[in-house]
């Protein structure tokens, strides 16, 4: 299964994921850091006041120019990446043993690839990855690191690890470091409520979070005839799907995810829709260069796009 | 194979099933199930869907469904189990005469239809209380005098066979008679009220009819000539005639073929049935001399046309008495029947010369027939057989309990039927319960 992810690991060569703002105090690192300290890398001149440690002075300026200036540079810090990954019951869908060889991948496989790549990523910017798998058997826990192998252990425990139960996400992003890039991977049909709560209460914190919503195109195009749709999560919930309801029923999941995505970028978050159908590492250049960002701002953070 | 006392009932069970087939086309299902983990946007509402399929629905329950309502009907309706087809006895009443030749009787049964078993009643035998005491129970004599005679003695036969044979369904009632002497109106529809089938009456074969004297009860049938002062050397036409029609006869008969003068001494021996005056020359006394001939001679409904002579005819006080059995053409008695006791006298106006062959005319039947038959006369009229119907006694008292076994047939044969067709009926509805309930349970 790993080598399954070879395709999507070559088009990802090469791509870095920037923090979208200076991260904190960390170990030296790729990113631009809030900490002004020694580095060799010049950024600006400050007169010196009183309490600067006089090491930081530029001597050569104060001789010519008979003033003084401290030397300022900026950090550059890690920027530990969480992948925070939703395998409930319903990431399973549609079912893969009764799907076509020639059918998209479900919603988990779809997520795990997403995964693996955003780590990829992230990992390529020299940032430990860690991962937060939230399923039935309980919390799959992989700590962040940066050493090799990281990723080829992340996609052997999503390759191994079976959807199931229903999960809360919320409790599993206050495991996470405050000022950690935190990637939930989610169909956002659990604890929506609380995960964007928390989520609210970590960005403001300092944490980078984004949330990346996956949707399964069988979703979006409901199967024709009459069927006793269930939810797999919550088997008391059987309602009758038959096409003169189809129409309602896509008002309303629209009216849903363009909700979702108003309300995880309110919380001052990242909000990214992916089709099980999409193309992956677009979708992960998208998602590690902000653009869909950008695009909410220029759509007024309202609706959700879906990124195929 | 089952039959039903009460069809309509089993037949309300059968359209009930054929409803409840339509209702599992018509069943109310749920469509299949599909996981949607994004179902909570549907639309809630009912379920289930009402669709009309080529396939009933649940077939096992559908089967155990229909069982039980066809076995509760069909236990209510009065079940009959019979080994083979419906069992109908036929049953024939007939003369005595025709005992020696009952063989001779099936040619006429129609035995097409369930059943072969045939029950013989014989009229005018010993034990025929049409014949025996027939003057004090009002009863009709036997079928060769009255056909009346032939109804109470099936119903009595068919109470026998009732009691005795409780797989008979069903008696056919075939009665096989000569032409009789008399058919009493309002006594046939009062007795014919009695039988709740039908009446087959068929004439008595030709064989049958030809018969010899063997086939009479030898005890009381007979026939004797008294001819005391006859000269015996003159060939006697009358007796030549009577003596080819023994097999008519079945009771005593004298014929006293003596000079008026001489009527009324008894004969020698037991007292006869039927004593025929017919004499030779003269006229009987209470008749009055007449010389002439008649044009016919009409008897039990057959006429001889012919110069009959005529030597007497009967006065109005002689005819106060009596009944006229034979007629001559023009409408006045030729023979009459006057009664005595248990026993009759017949008196007959006719002279017939020696050498006359007027009586073994086949024409001359029904005058012969009539003169030998035993006495008509019914000793009641249809008031006293009311009356006895009104009470319930005698022999009205058989139809009544025939026909109250036949009302109050409704229980099953054999009698655990009925509990054992209620029990499967249990069984199989306890069955569709927990059938039902393990379906409810999966769904």
């Amino acid at each position: 299964m790993v080598t399954s992810y070879g395709p999507l690991l070559d088009a990802l060569r090469g791509v870095r994921w920037p923090a979208r703002r200076a991260v904190g105090a960390a170990l030296p690192g790729a990113h631009r850091s809030r900490q002004r300290g020694t580095s060799g890398e010049f950024t600006e001149y400050r007169l010196y006041r009183q309490g600067d440690d006089p090491r930081q002075l530029d001597w050569k300026l104060l001789g010519r120019s008979d003033r003084a200036f401290v030397r300022l540079t900026d950090d550059r810090a890690l920027v530990p990446t969480w992948l925070l990954i939703d395998a409930s019951l319903s990431m399973a869908f549609p079912d893969l043993r009764s799907a076509l060889p020639t059918a998209p991948p479900n919603k988990w496989q779809t997520a795990s690839a997403l995964a693996v790549g955003l780590g990829t990523v992230a990992s390529a910017s020299s940032d430990p990855v860690g991962a937060l798998i939230a399923s039935a058997e309980g919390t799959t826990r992989l700590v962040a690191r940066t050493r090799r192998g990281t990723i080829g252990e992340l996609a052997r425990t999503l390759d191994t690890l079976r959807c199931g139960g229903a999960v809360e996400l919320a409790p599993l992003l206050t495991m996470t470091p405050p000022t950690a890039r935190v990637v939930v991977i989610s169909d956002l049909l659990g604890d929506l409520d609380a995960l964007v709560r928390t989520t609210a209460q970590r960005t403001a914190a300092g944490a980078i979070v984004e949330c990346v919503h996956v949707v399964a195109a069988e979703e979006l195009t409901l199967p024709s005839g009459a069927y006793l749709a269930r939810d797999p999560e919550q088997m008391q919930v059987a309602r009758v799907l038959e096409p003169r309801a189809t129409t309602a029923y896509r008002e309303r999941f629209d009216a849903f995810r363009a909700d979702a995505a108003r309300r995880w970028r309110s919380a001052g978050a990242g909000y990214t829709e992916v089709r099980t159908d999409a193309a992956l590492p677009r979708v992960v250049r998208q998602i590690v260069s902000g653009q869909s960002r950008m695009d909410a701002h220029h759509a007024g953070g309202q609706g959700a796009e879906s990124v195929r | 194979m089952i039959a039903f006392a009460l069809p309509w009932l089993f037949a309300l069970g059968v359209a009930a099933s054929l409803g409840v087939v339509a209702l599992h086309f018509l069943s109310v299902r749920q469509p299949p199930e599909l996981l949607l983990p994004t179902a909570r946007f549907l639309d809630e509402g009912q379920v289930r869907a009402l669709s009309r399929s080529a396939r009933p629905s649940d077939v096992l329950l559908l089967i155990l469904r229909v069982l039980a309502l066809l076995l509760v009907c069909a236990a209510l309706a009065g079940p009959r189990w019979a080994s083979g087809s419906r069992s109908t006895m036929r049953l024939v009443v007939a003369d005595v005469a025709m005992r020696a030749d009952s063989a001779a009787l099936l040619s006429l049964v129609d035995f097409s239809g369930s059943g072969g078993a045939v029950r013989f009643v014989w009229s005018g035998a010993s034990t025929d209380s049409g014949r025996v005491g027939a003057a004090a129970t009002g009863m009709p004599r036997g079928i060769r005098i009255d056909l009346t005679a032939a109804l109470p003695m099936a119903l009595r036969a068919a109470a026998s066979v009732a009691t005795e044979l409780p797989d008979v369904d069903s008696l056919s009632l075939y009665v096989v008679t000569p032409p009789p002497m008399q058919v009493n109106a309002d006594s046939w529809r009062a007795w014919r009220a009695t039988w709740p089938g039908a009446v087959h009456v068929r004439s008595m074969p030709t064989a049958s009819r030809a018969g010899g004297t063997d086939s009479l009860p030898q005890s009381r049938a007979q026939l004797r000539f008294d001819t005391t002062g006859v000269d015996a050397r003159v060939d006697d036409p009358v007796r030549a005639a009577l003596a080819m029609r023994t097999a008519d006869i079945s009771q005593s008969i004298t014929v006293q073929r003596a000079d008026v003068e001489r009527e009324s001494i008894p004969p020698p021996g037991p007292a006869p049935d039927v004593t025929i005056l017919w004499p030779v020359s003269g006229v009987p006394r209470g008749w009055r001399a007449v010389s002439d001939t008649s044009s016919a001679l009409v008897a039990n409904g057959v006429a001889s046309v012919a110069a009959w002579p005529r030597s007497a005819m009967p006065t109005e006080g002689l005819l106060r008495d009596a009944r006229a059995i034979a007629w001559w053409g023009d409408g006045l008695p030729a023979a009459i029947e006057v009664r005595k006791g248990a026993s009759c006298v017949r008196e007959v106006g006719v002279a017939v010369a020696a050498s006359s062959d007027l009586l073994l005319d086949a024409n001359a039947t029904g005058f012969m027939t009539a003169l030998l038959a035993p006495c008509g006369d019914m000793a009641s009229g249809s008031g006293v057989l009311a009356e006895r119907l009104d009470s319930g006694r005698g022999a009205a008292a058989y139809a009544a309990r025939f026909r109250a076994e036949e009302a109050s047939h409704l229980w099953s044969l054999p009698r655990w039927l009925t509990p054992v067709l209620l029990a499967l009926a249990l069984l199989v509805l306890l069955a569709e319960w927990l059938l039902r309930d393990r379906e409810v349970a999966r769904t």
